[in-house]
Formats: structure tokens, C-alpha cells, sequence
């Protein structure tokens, strides 16, 4: 059906980007009014948790993990896996959890019933699913791309399709721009997958947060953190003599300013990759709540003014938001973007064999002090 | 509810051990299936293709660099025949000059010894001619004399004496 | 408890201030530069971002101690 509005002309590729965002749109409104019901059922159950979510939606339940999923039709729970002491208990969602008795509550967070405390949470959330999700979107497109490459398609001639041109436009920007700018060229092969790799799936994972009822699995520091995380190991992993040897042994200063200058950089290793972490995370967060708080307004003006300025303003709100995705798609590129050259960047630096500038400056003085001695 | 069960254990900004264990693993099945089965064809596909550009261009441009080469050859050939056409023009042309010359400077040789020996024949013609005349003449004028002078003179004598004045006239 | 919500906003006031200068300063470079050498726009694209990058890094950090201080504090 899709393949079908897509090839007919009558149809302006505008239009059905149009017809899309309301569909979108749409479902994101049920979405919200479906929280805010569920907010409302739970002040009914619990009076204290009234007083707290006054607000009709519910800005941080939009962006934090959780351990169900929000699907158009209704929520999916997940499955929850504690390790406590060496022991691992599985069940198929939260509340089976704590109807077996292994686990109680208390203020919102689950002990085991003799009240230890959980060890390693290793259940399944909403945002792994998606991380999931972005991971499996990835494999699949590259291993259809794979499948085109090894029939030949592409091999021998040139890439035939939109889908397949994009993916080889996006892998040609990587390899010529991202990584063979900042990585020696000689090198540059090594890092290529891996690099190429996390641009994908952080794409992917920042794209699924686009769709109204799914979560954004970059908006969680867990992810972005890890992410870095590997950024940082293979930073180090590669660094070679020269970049060990800025680090610890900083060549052309005095002894005394080593020691300022050692800390430092040893700070500076950690920040890096944490920058990288908390930029790609802050990103798509600010982005989530803005998009959240713009069309929450609508609830909050139909609760301070009534229905009818509420729906009104709608209008507003909408065509922000509107403008907003656009802008989000475009971030949501950038950041995938900016995550891989950053990474591209600090394994460059991490390579680099040879400094110049300390020679420079030594030919440079020993060239202003001929003349004067002699 | 269940949410603030769940956030409970992990704010906006906490870490999650659990999550972060189960991250990495998918992070290490996904870039072991990355490197393993996607982007190898992927990758080698795009090398092999920029390769077969980059050689057939390659062979473009030598074909370009050998038709050039293949033309500036025939230019050569072409100019090389023309020289040995003009030098063999000029070479036909020196040898019929000096076949010429050397026939002119023949008959002008046989011409000057046929004119040598018609001069040298009419010399010889000329002496015997006058040796002749010189006999006729002595005998004609011994014949003459001796009809003047009959007896009176000798005719030894007189032979001497005439062939005397006869040698004077003939050095005159 | 009010204070430190004033805190956290006069706080993501200031970030966005320095960070806005600091971007639109790389950015009135790379256009001028640009417009002077069209040539190597693609260089001072790429070097461009990357500065934007490490600006947006330092002013995430702040906006994320001023999410911290409204946490603290309000949530």
C-alpha cells in the first residue's frame, strides 16, 4: 500500500510526508491522553501521588526507562531479571515479580523479601528494546545492503535503488569524511566498521525516537555512556608511544610543569569521552522534553482556561511541534553525526605517531641563534 | 505506579549496571555480526567497484596517452618519408647533373681530340702537301732553269744553288 | 527550595548565553571564511562542527548540573 501512495505521482512526496506527520501526530495525542488517564488511575489508587503529578502529563514518564513498552495498541510489559547474592530470578513482568512473593516494594523500589537489595538489575526495559530495536534496524539494512554488494549490485555496477544509494552515500561520507579526515589514511581501514557501525545504530536509536509512542534509547546516559565507553577503550587501545608520551612525559617542559601537566591530561582522557557522552544524551533529551512540554501546553491550557482556548491554541502548539520534528530529524543525523566524528577525532589523536611542532621550534631557535653567534 | 517503581532506580541521570551489561553485550553481538557477515561484502564491494573506476580510467587515459604516442609515430613516419623522398629526389637529381656534366665534359674531350687530330691530319697533310710542292717547285724550277741555262750550268751546282734560295723562300 | 529552581534557571540563562556567542562566533567565522575561499568550504564545514561540538559539550555539562539542581531540588 505504502510502495503504492509512494509511486503514484498525483501524490507529492510533501503530501505524504504531511499525511504522515498528522498520522503521527495523531497517535502521539492518544498516547499523551492515554498517560494522562494513567496518571489519573493512579491518583485514584494512591492520594499521596495525587498531590505530586498535578501536571495533566507527565513529562519525565515520557523520557525515563521503564519496564514496559508504549505501543499503539496499549503497553507491552517486559520482563524483569534480578541477579541478588549469586542468585538470578526471572519473571515475566513486574507485577508477577512482586505477586510471587520473592520481592516487595518499598517506596518505589523493589527489594528481595528478606530485603536485601538488588544487586544487578538486569531486566529488560523499554529503552533496551529500542537500543535493541536500532541494533536489529542496522544489521538489517546493512545485511540486505551486504546481500546486494555480494550479488553484485554495486560491486560492478553502480547501486541501484533509493535505499541502497542512501546507505552507500552515508557509508562513503563516513569512510572519506569522518574517518579519513581525522584518522591516517594508512589506519583508517582498521576503524572503518566499527566507527561506520555506531553511526548506524546510533542513527537508528535516535530515529525510533521520533515515532510518538516509542522512547528514545540515546536519551538515557546508560546508553550514551556505554557507547563512549567503547569510544574510550578503543582510544586507548590504540594509543601509540608518542600519545602515552604526551600523557605521562610531556616532551619540552621543565620537570615542574609535568607535574601539573600529567594530571591534566589524565583528566583530559576522562572527559572526553564523558563530553561525548553527555552531549549525544543532552541532545536527544532536550529534544524529547521540548516536543513533550510544547504539546503538553494544549493539556495545560485546556486545565487553566478550558476546552475551548485549549483545543484552539492547539493550532500553535502543533505547527511548532511541526517544525520541531523536522528539526529533531535533522539532530537526530547530526548527533549520530558528531558522536562518530568526535570518536573519529580522539582515535586519531590516540594514533598520531610523530609530533612536529617541538621539532619546528627547535629547528626554529636553533636557526634564530646561528646568526647571533656568529 | 509501576513506572515510579522503575524510576526510582534509575533517575534522569543514574547510571544502570544491569542496563549497562545488557547494552554491551548487544553492542559486542551486533559489531561481531557487523564485522562478521554485513560489512565485509560491503566494504570490498565499494573498494573493488572504486578500483575497477579508478583502473579503467587508469586505461583510459593510457589509451588516450598510446593513440597520442601512435599518432606522433605516424607524424614521424610520415615526415621520415618525406625526407627520404626528398633526399632520394635530391640524390637522382645530382646524379643526373653529374651524369650530364660528365657526358658534356666527354663529348667535349672527344670533340677537342677529333678537332686535335683533324688539326694534327691537316698539319701532316699540310707538310706533305708542301714537301710536295717543294719538290714540284724545285723540280719545276730545276726544269725551268735547265731550259734556261742548258750547259751552262752544272746541274749539281745549280740544284745546290736553287734549293738554297728555295729553303730561304720557304722560311720566309 | 524556590531559590534553587531559580538557581537552575537563571544557570541554563547564563549557559545558553556563553554557548549562543560562543556558536554564533564560529559561525560568523566559517561563513566569512567561506565566503572568502568557497573553495575549502568543506574543510571549514568540518572544522566548524567540530568546534560547535566542543561548545555544545562544555554548555551540556552546565545544563546538566542546572537538571541536577531543579532535580534536587524540586523533583
Amino acid at each position: 500500500m505504502f510502495r503504492h501512495v509512494f509511486v503514484s505521482q498525483s501524490l507529492s512526496p510533501l503530501k505524504v510526508a504531511f499525511v504522515t506527520l498528522l498520522v503521527l501526530f495523531g497517535s502521539f495525542g492518544v498516547g499523551l491522553s492515554a498517560s494522562a488517564t494513567g496518571v489519573a488511575n493512579a491518583s485514584d489508587a494512591d492520594a499521596a501521588e495525587t498531590e505530586e503529578s498535578s501536571s495533566p502529563i507527565d513529562v519525565m514518564g515520557k523520557i525515563a526507562d521503564h519496564d514496559y513498552i508504549e505501543s499503539p495498541f496499549g503497553k507491552v510489559y517486559l520482563p524483569r531479571i534480578f541477579w541478588v547474592d549469586g542468585q538470578f530470578y526471572t519473571y515475566s513482568s513486574t507485577k508477577k515479580a512482586l505477586a510471587s512473593g520473592d520481592f516487595i516494594e518499598k517506596e518505589g523500589v523493589i527489594y528481595r523479601a528478606d530485603e536485601t537489595p538488588i544487586t544487578i538489575d538486569l531486566s529488560i526495559t523499554s529503552h533496551l528494546v529500542y537500543v535493541w530495536l536500532g541494533f536489529i534496524l542496522a544489521l538489517l539494512i546493512s545485511l540486505w545492503a551486504a546481500s546486494r554488494y555480494r550479488r553484485g549490485i554495486g560491486r560492478t555496477s553502480a547501486p541501484k535503488g533509493a535505499l541502497h544509494n542512501i546507505y552507500e552515500i552515508l557509508y562513503l561520507f563516513i569512510r572519506d569524511d569522518v574517518i579519513q579526515g581525522y584518522i591516517p589514511k594508512e589506519k583508517a581501514p582498521r576503524y572503518t566498521p566499527l566507527l561506520f557501525s555506531m553511526f548506524m545504530a546510533i542513527a537508528f536509536m535516535n530515529l525510533f525516537g521520533l515515532l510518538p509512542w516509542a522512547a528514545t534509547a540515546t536519551a538515557d546516559l546508560t546508553v550514551t555512556a556505554t557507547l563512549a565507553f567503547v569510544t574510550f577503550i578503543v582510544t586507548q587501545a590504540s594509543g601509540t608511544k608518542t600519545y602515552w608520551g604526551h600523557i605521562f612525559n610531556f616532551p619540552g617542559v621543565p620537570l615542574l610543569v609535568k607535574f601539573i601537566l600529567t594530571p591534566v591530561e589524565i583528566l583530559g582522557l576522562f572527559t572526553k569521552p564523558l563530553a561525548l557522552c553527555f552531549r549525544l544524551f543532552a541532545n536527544m533529551l532536550s529534544g524529547k522534553i521540548m516536543i513533550i512540554s510544547i504539546l503538553g501546553l494544549i493539556f495545560i491550557f485546556t486545565e487553566l482556561f478550558g476546552a475551548t482556548v485549549g483545543v484552539g491554541s492547539s493550532v500553535i502548539w502543533v505547527s511548532l511541534t511541526a517544525v520541531l520534528y523536522g528539526l529533531k530529524v535533522f539532530v537526530a543525523l547530526l548527533q549520530a553525526y558528531i558522536f562518530t566524528l568526535l570518536s573519529a577525532v580522539f582515535i586519531g589523536g590516540a594514533l598520531e605517531e610523530h609530533h612536529h611542532e617541538e621539532h619546528d621550534v627547535e629547528h626554529n631557535d636553533v636557526k634564530v641563534m646561528d646568526p647571533i653567534n656568529a | 505506579m509501576m513506572m515510579s517503581l522503575f524510576l526510582a532506580g534509575s533517575s534522569l541521570l543514574s547510571f544502570n549496571t544491569g542496563f549497562a551489561i545488557w547494552i554491551l553485550i548487544s553492542l559486542i553481538v551486533f559489531l561481531g555480526i557487523m564485522y562478521k557477515f554485513a560489512l565485509p561484502p560491503i566494504i570490498k564491494g565499494i573498494e573493488e567497484r572504486e578500483q575497477s573506476i579508478q583502473s579503467s580510467l587508469d586505461a583510459a587515459e593510457k589509451a588516450l596517452r598510446e593513440a597520442e604516442k601512435i599518432s606522433k609515430d605516424n607524424e614521424e613516419v610520415v615526415r621520415e618519408a618525406e625526407r627520404t623522398a626528398q633526399s632520394i629526389r635530391k640524390e637522382a637529381t645530382k646524379e643526373v647533373e653529374e651524369f650530364r656534366a660528365e657526358r658534356m665534359e666527354k663529348a667535349k674531350e672527344e670533340a677537342e681530340k677529333l678537332i686535335e687530330d683533324a688539326k694534327k691530319s691537316i698539319d701532316q697533310e699540310k707538310q706533305k702537301a708542301l714537301q710536295e710542292l717543294r719538290k714540284e717547285v724545285t723540280d719545276l724550277t730545276i726544269e725551268a732553269t735547265t731550259r734556261l741555262l742548258q750547259k751552262n750550268v752544272d746541274s749539281e751546282t745549280n740544284r745546290k744553288l736553287i734549293d738554297e734560295t728555295i729553303n730561304d723562300l720557304s722560311k720566309n | 527550595m524556590e531559590l534553587g529552581l531559580l538557581a537552575a534557571g537563571i544557570g541554563a540563562g547564563i549557559i545558553a548565553i556563553g554557548a549562543g556567542i560562543g556558536i554564533g562566533m564560529i559561525g560568523k567565522g566559517a561563513v566569512e571564511s567561506i565566503a572568502r575561499q568557497p573553495e575549502a568550504s568543506g574543510d571549514i564545514r568540518g572544522a566548524m562542527i567540530l568546534t560547535a561540538a566542543f561548545i555544545e559539550g562544555v554548555a551540556l555539562i552546565g545544563a546538566i548540573i542546572c537538571i541536577l539542581l531543579a532535580l534536587g531540588v524540586g523533583g
